[in-house]
């Protein structure tokens, strides 16, 4: 009993029911508010703004807009201006800032479908290279946008003429330790993972895990990729080292699968570690897994942390190329929550272990993750 | 003054007393006798006998018996009894004071380990509210500072220090540059004097510095277009599998629907079965004609009524539609036939229903008079195609008297007495 007190705890401050159906949470970076995007019951957009005070989460503003937002980023926009990008069910790409949220900023009609995913790089933390904002719709393409260049995408990634559309669920950026380097990698329903070269416009490397891609997240975007979490459907999900790539094999992954056999759906890293992360799966529960300083290796709840190996390259015997060890990831305590699936988790860039998760019972909920330095 | 009697028999056995009091001429009416489980009496006047015995009797069970000169009792000993039973009952009373001692240790034990679990989760749940108090409390003290971070001081310095950073960076270039505008600036001042080219200096200056601080986020890319293809394999999940099982399914299914059809049409010609059945097929060759007429397939739209009305005389409609499409075909002669056997079927089933049900005939009279004039227009089209116009202005001038109201059919007829008068002046 102890000993489970001395991994991270989870801790529920506030539970909030609301009567829309959130689709995302995201934090406003460098304060304790929060912005919950959703959708009313007549098929309009939900935007709330939440603060934190005194462990209570206390509604600020509520805005209603024509077309129900499916997600949004803070990744793009300065941390002056913390321009809130959000893609709605129209195809819709808005950037709203959120002291006068009714006209936005920018405006432009990404796709003809919905905006399935989104995400933003070049703003806030991320000092390097030019903000752009990438989106990922139910047509199979991927395009990437500045603010600054109206009605033109900077990229549009498309599959070819003729070949069936496939949904793009997830897109994340990385590799962006430079003004030109940029890594976009892109999740797909039918489990394809690709990841394109922004630098040279092409695509980088592609592979397809068996089943459709909920969510991919780099582990920082902003240094030379070093490790990536893809989670899919069939609660599984994988690991790829991307510092090293074999010219056939590609990058390396660890595939572990969870108990539960439910979707995971999203996959978070933490900001000030990054070798922790949480997944949220299809029965409400949270993983956290990462590296902690202390051994807490015994099995009774289970704990997931990633532990690098002693070597991270090895050689491949038939054609002595350098081939990536991705070593192990280790569970380190998971919780239910809620009763129906965690679609939404934000972890507070500011304060070690606070996040903000959103679940399908139309209830958001304010955790603090303890023991997680 | 009673003469006490001390003498009596005395004899016992394991579980009775014998006692045996003489008494001369005692009788049952004149002696009192009293007895309780340890003592005896006799009063019988002047004669008194009481005894006092050692151990207790059983009265209930015991007698008296009096006469022939004495008194016999006969008592049954309660003493073994009654230790017996008393026996009996200190052990049912053991046995009850075990059940309950066990229980109560039983219940003392049980409450034990409810305390003792109580004390465990409390201890967790002690630590635990520790914990979250020590959480809450450092939220607490983060908030504020995180709440002055978004005003405009915590903005201004994390400006500073982004600032700071950058001039340390860019202090290079910075330089350089600075140094080739007063390059440029060198060479202005040999023309102009010297206060002038300070000011020029100063301003060029400031422009550098000015591009810098704008130009601090790159500029946006270099647009472009990635193709891609996405990978084909057997065992993709969800929408292509199941877009081809749906195919196979749609295709059997129609496979089924085709056999059964087959299997319905070998069925069509053999009318000497149910004629339930026949009428079934009847109704459908209908419909088959009806779909044939739509889709413009006259000559087929024919053999279908037909083939109908071979199983079924009486289908007024097959009629109707073989006339129409009689005179589509141009074959007049027929269409009157089948006009004619139309309004023939028509009115003998009217009067049929007038016999039978009038409230009902007197309901179908108005479908029935449009029925009717519908087949005569037809049947009068037809006679003036062949040329017949006597018949024609006939059937007219019956189809306006069943609906008077038509303001085309008046125009009709009229045209044709017109078609009428002027033939008789030809052919004059």
């Amino acid at each position: 009993m102890a000993d489970a007190l001395k991994k991270p705890q989870i801790i529920v401050l506030e539970t909030k029911s609301l009567n829309y159906t959130p689709y995302d949470v995201k934090w406003i970076p460098c304060s304790a508010r929060f912005v919950v995007l959703g959708q009313y019951a007549r098929g309009t957009g939900a935007v709330a703004v939440y603060e934190l005070e005194q462990g209570r989460a206390v509604l600020v503003k509520e805005i209603e807009k024509p077309h129900a937002i499916k997600c949004g980023t803070f990744g793009a926009s300065t941390l002056e201006e913390r321009h809130l990008a959000t893609g709605d069910f129209e195809g819709n790409l808005n950037v709203y800032d959120l002291e006068r949220p009714d006209v936005p900023v920018f405006s432009t009609k990404a796709h003809d479908l919905i905006i399935n995913c989104i995400d933003g790089c070049g703003g806030v933390g991320i000092q390097t290279g030019p903000p752009e904002i990438a989106t990922g719709s139910r047509d199979g393409t991927v395009k990437v946008w500045d603010v600054r260049q109206k009605d033109k995408p900077v990229a549009v990634i498309s599959p070819a003429e003729g070949e069936q559309r496939r949904d793009a669920w997830t897109v994340a950026f990385g590799n962006s330790f430079n003004n030109e380097e940029r890594v976009l990698s892109a999740g797909y329903e039918n489990g394809d993972l690709k990841m394109f070269d922004l630098k040279t416009m092409s695509l980088l490397w592609e592979t397809n895990t068996r089943n459709g891609i909920c969510c991919a997240e780099f582990d920082r975007k902003d240094i030379q990729m070093n490790k990536m979490v893809v989670t899919s459907v069939e609660s599984s999900f994988q690991v790829f080292d991307l510092r090293t790539r074999h010219p056939t094999y590609g990058f390396t992954a660890l595939s572990t699968k969870n108990k539960d056999n439910t979707t995971i759906w999203t996959v978070k890293h933490l900001p000030q570690n990054r070798d922790i992360f949480v997944t949220s799966s299809g029965s409400g529960s949270l993983n956290f897994e990462g590296k902690l300083k202390q051994n807490t290796s015994k099995n009774q709840t289970k704990n997931l942390c990633s532990k690098y190996p002693g070597n991270r390259v090895k050689q491949d015997p038939k054609d002595k190329l350098n081939v990536g060890v991705v070593g192990t990831v280790e569970l380190l305590n998971n919780a239910t929550l809620a009763e129906q699936p965690i679609s939404a988790f934000d972890w507070s860039p500011d304060k070690l272990g606070l996040c903000v998760f959103s679940a399908f019972d139309q209830q958001i909920r304010v955790a603090i993750v303890t023991k997680l330095a | 003054m009673p003469i006490i009697i001390s003498h009596q028999d005395f004899t016992q056995t394991n579980d009775r007393i014998f006692v045996s009091v003489p008494l001369h001429g005692v009788r049952a009416n004149k002696a009192d006798i009293y007895a309780n489980d340890s003592y005896l009496k006799i009063n019988f006047p002047p004669f008194f006998y009481e005894a006092d015995l050692l151990h207790l009797v059983d009265t209930k069970n015991s007698e008296a018996n009096v006469g022939d000169g004495c008194v016999k009792f006969s008592l049954k000993k309660s003493r073994r009894l009654d230790a017996v039973k008393r026996e009996l009952e200190r052990i049912e009373q053991e046995k009850k004071e075990k059940a309950i001692k066990k229980r109560e240790e039983h219940y003392k034990l049980i409450q034990e380990q409810l305390n003792v679990e109580q004390a465990e989760k409390a201890q967790v749940e002690s630590l635990r509210l520790q914990e979250k108090l020590q959480a809450e409390v450092q939220l607490a003290s983060i908030i504020p500072h995180l709440k002055c971070f978004s005003e405009q001081e915590g903005i201004q310095t994390w400006k500073n220090q982004l600032k700071n950073k950058k001039t340390l960076e860019d202090s290079g270039i910075d330089s350089t540059i600075f140094v080739s505008s007063k390059n440029t600036a060198d060479v202005v001042n040999d023309e102009d004097e010297d206060y002038i080219d300070m000011k020029a200096i100063e301003e060029k200056v400031q422009k550098e510095l000015d591009k810098m601080k704008i130009a601090s986020k790159p500029n946006p890319r270099q647009s472009g277009t990635i193709n891609f293809q996405f990978t084909s394999r057997g065992l993709l999940p969800t929408a292509t599998a199941r877009e081809t099982e749906d195919a196979k399914w749609v295709h059997r299914i129609n496979q089924a629907w085709e056999k059964d059809a087959k299997a319905r049409v070998d069925n069509l010609y053999d009318s000497l079965k149910d004629d339930e059945k026949n009428q079934y097929v009847a109704i459908f060759l209908k419909d088959k004609g009806n779909a044939f007429f739509k889709t413009g397939n006259i000559q087929a739209a024919i053999n279908a009524y037909t083939a109908a009305l071979m199983l079924d005389k009486n289908l007024t409609v097959c009629f109707m539609n073989r006339a129409v499409c009689h005179l589509k075909v141009e074959d007049y002669l027929a269409c009157i036939y089948d006009c004619s056997a139309a309004l023939e079927i028509l009115t003998t089933e009217h009067a049929y229903l007038q016999e039978r049900d009038a409230l009902t005939a007197l309901e179908r009279q108005h479908e029935l008079n449009s029925s009717k004039v519908k087949l005569f227009v037809r049947r009068a089209a037809a006679s003036t195609k062949m040329g017949n116009y006597v018949d024609a202005a006939r059937d007219y001038k019956i189809a306006v008297e069943l609906d008077p109201k038509s303001v085309d059919l008046k125009e009709d007829l009229q045209n044709l007495e017109k078609m009428i008068l002027e033939n008789k002046f030809c052919e004059m």
